[in-house]
Parts: C-alpha cells; sequence; structure tokens
C-alpha cells in the first residue's frame, strides 16, 4: 500500500476527530471537575460508547484476534468472562457515583485515600498506576507505528506512526479535557464497531461462503479450535491466569473506574453500562470471528500477534478496506491512550500533590496539563527503545493494577478494614506482581495474576485484623451509602 | 423497598452471579472439552455472556433517581 493513501486517510480521520474535540471545547466551564470529570454532568450515549473506546484498545483487533488464531474457542471465553466482570459496575458504578458526588472525589485512588484517613494509600496506589500504565500506554503507540509501517510496506518509519499517535492524543486530551476524551472516543467507538464489523462481513461474504460455510469450515479443518483446551496455548492454568486479573478490570484500572464518577445521573449510568455490554459483546465476537477467518484463509504464520496485519495486507482485503481498518485500529489505539494519559495526570494531581489543596484548583489544573504532556514523552521515549521491560510491563498491567482491589471491596463492604491493610497488600502485591512477571516463576503452574490476587487479599484481611480501622470515616463513608441505597434500591 | 428485602435481592444476585462465572470456567473445561462443534464451548460462552449482561442489566433496573 502507498505510503500517501496511508497518509491520507490519517490526515482526514485526524481533521475530523479534531472537529469533534473543539465542539466539545465549547460549552466548557472552567475546574478542576470540569476539566477531568466533564463536570460529572456526562450524558449516557456518550458515557456509554467513551467507556467502551477507553476499555477496548488495539488489542482486540490485533491481540485477540492472535488468541484465536493460535488458540482457539478459549480466547472467547477470556474476553467474555472479562465481560462479565462488567457485572461488578451494577454493585460498584453507583456508589463510586455516590461518594464521589458527596465527598467531592476526582480520582479513586483519592476516594481510598481519603475513607481509610491515609494520603499514603492514594499516593501508592497513584505510583502503582503510573508503574504499570505508562508502559500499557506506550505499547499502544508501538502499535500504531507497527501498523503504519506494516501497512505502507515500511516506507513510513515507525517512529512517525508512534509521534503522530501521541500528538494526537495529548491534543485531544488537552483541547478539553474529559470533555474533548469523551466526545472523540465517542467518534472513534463507532468508527472502532462499524469498521470491524464491515470487514468481517466482507470477508466472510466474498471469501468464506457465508457464515453457515464459515462455520463449518472452522469445524471441519480445525475442530480442536472448538474447544479448550484445544490446540493447547487455552491450558486451565493459562485461561485462569488470563481471566482473573481482566474479570476485575472494571474496578482495577483507574482510567475505567474513574468513569464512573461522570454520568450525570443513575439514568446516564445504567444507559452507559447497558451501552458498553451491548458494544463490548459484538466487539468481542467480531474480533474472535476475525481471528478464525484468518485461520482459514492464511494458515501457518509464525506469529499469531501477525494474523490482523497479514489478513489486512493480504489480497483478500482491498484497499479502501484496509485503510479503514488501519483507522478502526488506530482509533481503539488512540482512545485508550488519551484516557489513560488524563487519568494518570489527575491521579498525579489529585494523589502526588494533594497537599496543594482544593483552593488552589487552578494550579492543579495547569501542573495536570503538564503532567498529560510528560506522561506522553515517557510514553513516546518507552515506544522508541522497543524495550522487552516495556512489553512485559505492560503484559503485567491487568495484574499489577489488581492490588488495589480488596483496598476498593474493603472501602465499600467491611467497615474493619484499615488503612495499613490497604498500604500493605497494595506494597506487597505490586511486588509479587513484578517479581513473578520478570523472573518468569510460576509456582505451582499458576500465573503472576493468581497469585498476586492470593497474596494481595491474604495481606489485607490478615492485616486489617491486626491493626485498627479509622471508625468515624468509616462510619461518615459506609454509613451515608447505606442511606443513599436504601433510598435509591440500589443493590 | 425495605432494607431486608434490598439485602436478600443482594444476597441472591450475587451468588447467582458467582454461580455464573464458576461455570464458564467449569463446563467448558469438564463438559465440552471434546464437544467439537460450534454448539459447544462456543455456543456455552455466548449464551453465559448474554445471561450475565441481561442480568447486569435487570440489577440496575432495580435503581431509582
Amino acid at each position: 500500500m502507498s505510503s500517501l493513501y496511508v497518509y491520507i486517510a490519517i490526515f482526514i480521520y485526524i481533521i475530523i476527530g479534531s472537529i469533534v474535540a473543539y465542539f466539545a471545547r465549547k460549552g466548557m466551564k472552567k475546574g478542576l471537575i470540569e476539566y477531568f470529570l466533564s463536570g460529572r454532568s456526562t450524558g449516557g450515549f456518550v458515557a456509554a460508547l467513551s467507556y467502551s473506546a477507553t476499555t477496548y484498545s488495539a488489542f482486540m483487533m490485533v491481540g485477540l484476534a492472535g488468541f484465536t488464531y493460535s488458540g482457539g474457542v478459549g480466547a472467547l471465553g477470556f474476553e467474555l468472562i472479562y465481560l462479565s466482570g462488567l457485572s461488578l459496575v451494577a454493585f460498584f458504578g453507583p456508589r463510586f457515583w455516590l461518594v464521589g458526588k458527596k465527598f467531592n472525589y476526582v480520582s479513586p485512588y483519592e476516594m481510598l485515600g481519603d475513607r481509610y484517613d491515609n494520603q499514603w494509600i492514594a499516593v501508592i496506589a497513584a505510583v502503582t498506576a503510573c508503574v504499570f500504565l505508562i508502559p500499557y500506554l506506550a505499547v499502544q503507540l508501538m502499535g500504531v507505528g507497527y501498523l503504519m509501517t506494516g501497512l505502507s510496506g515500511g516506507s513510513i518509519p515507525f517512529m512517525a506512526g508512534v509521534i503522530i499517535a501521541a500528538l494526537l492524543a495529548i491534543a485531544w486530551a488537552l483541547i478539553a479535557g474529559m470533555r474533548s476524551v469523551t466526545w472523540t472516543d465517542s467518534l472513534q467507538s463507532l468508527i472502532m464497531i462499524v469498521v470491524s464489523i464491515i470487514i468481517l462481513f466482507f470477508i466472510i461474504y466474498k471469501h468464506l461462503g457465508g457464515f453457515v460455510s464459515f462455520f463449518g469450515s472452522i469445524k471441519t479443518e480445525y475442530p480442536d479450535f472448538l474447544t479448550v483446551p484445544g490446540p493447547g496455548f487455552f491450558n486451565f492454568k493459562a485461561f485462569l491466569g488470563l481471566t482473573l486479573p481482566w474479570f476485575f478490570f472494571s474496578i482495577s484500572n483507574p482510567q475505567v473506574s474513574q468513569r464512573l464518577f461522570i454520568p450525570r445521573s443513575l439514568k446516564a449510568m445504567k444507559t452507559m453500562i447497558k451501552g458498553f455490554l451491548a458494544f463490548g459483546f459484538i466487539y468481542t465476537v467480531v474480533s474472535v470471528l476475525w481471528g478464525f477467518s484468518t485461520k482459514l484463509l492464511i494458515p501457518g504464520l509464525e506469529q499469531a500477534d501477525m494474523a490482523t496485519p497479514a489478513l489486512l495486507g493480504s489480497e483478500y482485503v482491498p484497499l479502501v478496506l484496509g485503510l479503514v481498518a488501519m483507522i478502526g485500529i488506530t482509533a481503539a489505539a488512540i482512545s485508550t491512550i488519551d484516557s489513560i494519559m488524563l487519568t494518570l495526570s489527575s491521579l498525579v494531581v489529585r494523589d502526588l500533590f494533594a497537599n496543594l489543596g482544593d483552593e488552589e484548583n487552578i494550579k492543579q489544573l495547569r501542573i495536570g496539563k503538564i503532567v498529560i504532556i510528560i506522561i506522553a514523552f515517557i510514553g513516546l521515549l518507552f515506544a522508541s527503545q522497543k524495550l522487552d521491560l516495556i512489553a512485559t510491563l505492560s503484559v503485567s498491567s491487568s495484574v499489577g493494577l489488581l492490588v488495589v482491589v480488596p483496598s476498593i471491596f474493603g472501602a465499600f463492604f467491611w467497615k474493619k478494614a484499615t488503612a495499613a491493610g490497604a498500604l500493605s497488600s497494595i506494597i506487597l502485591g505490586s511486588v509479587t506482581a513484578i517479581y513473578l512477571q520478570f523472573s518468569g516463576l510460576k509456582p505451582l503452574g499458576h500465573w503472576p495474576g493468581v497469585w498476586t490476587l492470593i497474596v494481595t487479599v491474604l495481606v489485607f484481611l490478615v492485616v486489617s485484623m491486626f491493626t485498627e480501622a479509622p471508625e468515624e470515616k468509616a462510619e461518615e463513608f459506609v454509613g451515608y451509602l447505606d442511606k443513599k441505597l436504601n433510598e435509591k434500591n440500589i443493590l | 423497598m425495605d432494607k431486608k428485602e434490598l439485602s436478600k435481592l443482594r444476597k441472591f444476585w450475587v451468588l447467582f452471579l458467582i454461580i455464573l462465572v464458576l461455570s464458564a470456567y467449569i463446563v467448558p473445561y469438564l463438559f465440552l472439552s471434546n464437544f467439537e462443534t460450534m454448539s459447544g464451548a462456543f455456543l456455552y460462552w455466548i449464551v453465559f455472556a448474554l445471561v450475565a449482561i441481561f442480568s447486569t442489566i435487570r440489577i440496575t433496573k432495580y435503581w431509582r433517581e
């Protein structure tokens, strides 16, 4: 594919996205809550699309399709178990939302620090998030770089793609904060889903004889791919190790749990949840079927991650669709990157520099904007180095972020949970995650996610039992919630 | 809804969802591992996800402003 076509496609995408971001700026009010949480007034439809775009990164059409290519139907189970983890939001969503409004929280870790009456929890959790999410962000940038290089036959340098993606993410995050992020996310989520469906239908009807014949071919040519463990990749321990951290994604990852603060009402939150579930279900099934169709059309690839790039670069996909797919994947990456940048920036200003105080909102906002640029720059630097270290940290991001899960459960459901319990579980959990990920150790054959969850839960419970809980704060926080939950019929 | 009823419903849905999610591991690995058709693990996970989705939506339907 000529690099000119790639540049034209990217140019059109930039123009449309920037127009949307510009319009988002109109009507934007001043202040920190407005910038980081869009004034807690996002409508259900935009919240749903933005939540979807933020959650689903370039991993879906590339990584998940690759998983299917090498491991078969287990990839579907993995991703749908993740989706079922959204049931947690039916319980935690309204709780986050209620206390967020009442105590004016901007970041989920600020909430933990306040609930446990210990600012260090917010600081340590924010540091953990930066350690795991910046590499994750860098890998998304690298994804765009590889995609553009691959599709242009090498004529677009890797770093050009990386820099374009970073600049776009910075611009769309800076223009109007959460407002421009959610608006551009909405546009991008629509691009992602429409593009993936069009290409799937094109391939299946044009090259695989329609769905009946497609399913028939999978059954006759790769019958073991329809079972687990099947070809072997999804043995039970691998499946458990992959799914367990992802099941808790909706509360463990700050860039998505922060979204529980933004809906304008409970009704908007309902729409957000419904919309996301519908989006996630369709996008998951489509991505898995992409993987299966590539398996049928281009078998024998050595690297499963190359399944999607190979399909897009093949004679089966016409030029225009290939370009459209590239935009779809780029949109998936950028909508995740800008949300992570914005959330990390809010963690830095609210949790690391919390001593600035509320009255210094403007100062916090200014620092926040600088932090977005710094985070993007670090991500860019990491991406340019193509280090294994970054890939390892990125893979372990869902594992590493698990360490806040017990503290979040405790904050809402266990008055006797203590700050010492929360702090020690976050620290020891992170050490376990990093150690196991880097050493490659799998005690008793179990993956780092399983051990990290066990360690962090046990430490949280045991330390909490032997230390003193912040009774007054727990009473205020949980007492307020109890009253409101009853009023509003929240389970 | 009174507090007792709410708490009963909460327990029911939590238990139901735990069993549902456990089934997404147990059924495909234990009962469908030799079932080499689309109506095996593939169909099971699709149905599982749809039940999880509708249960989640059902829980949010109790809410009122």
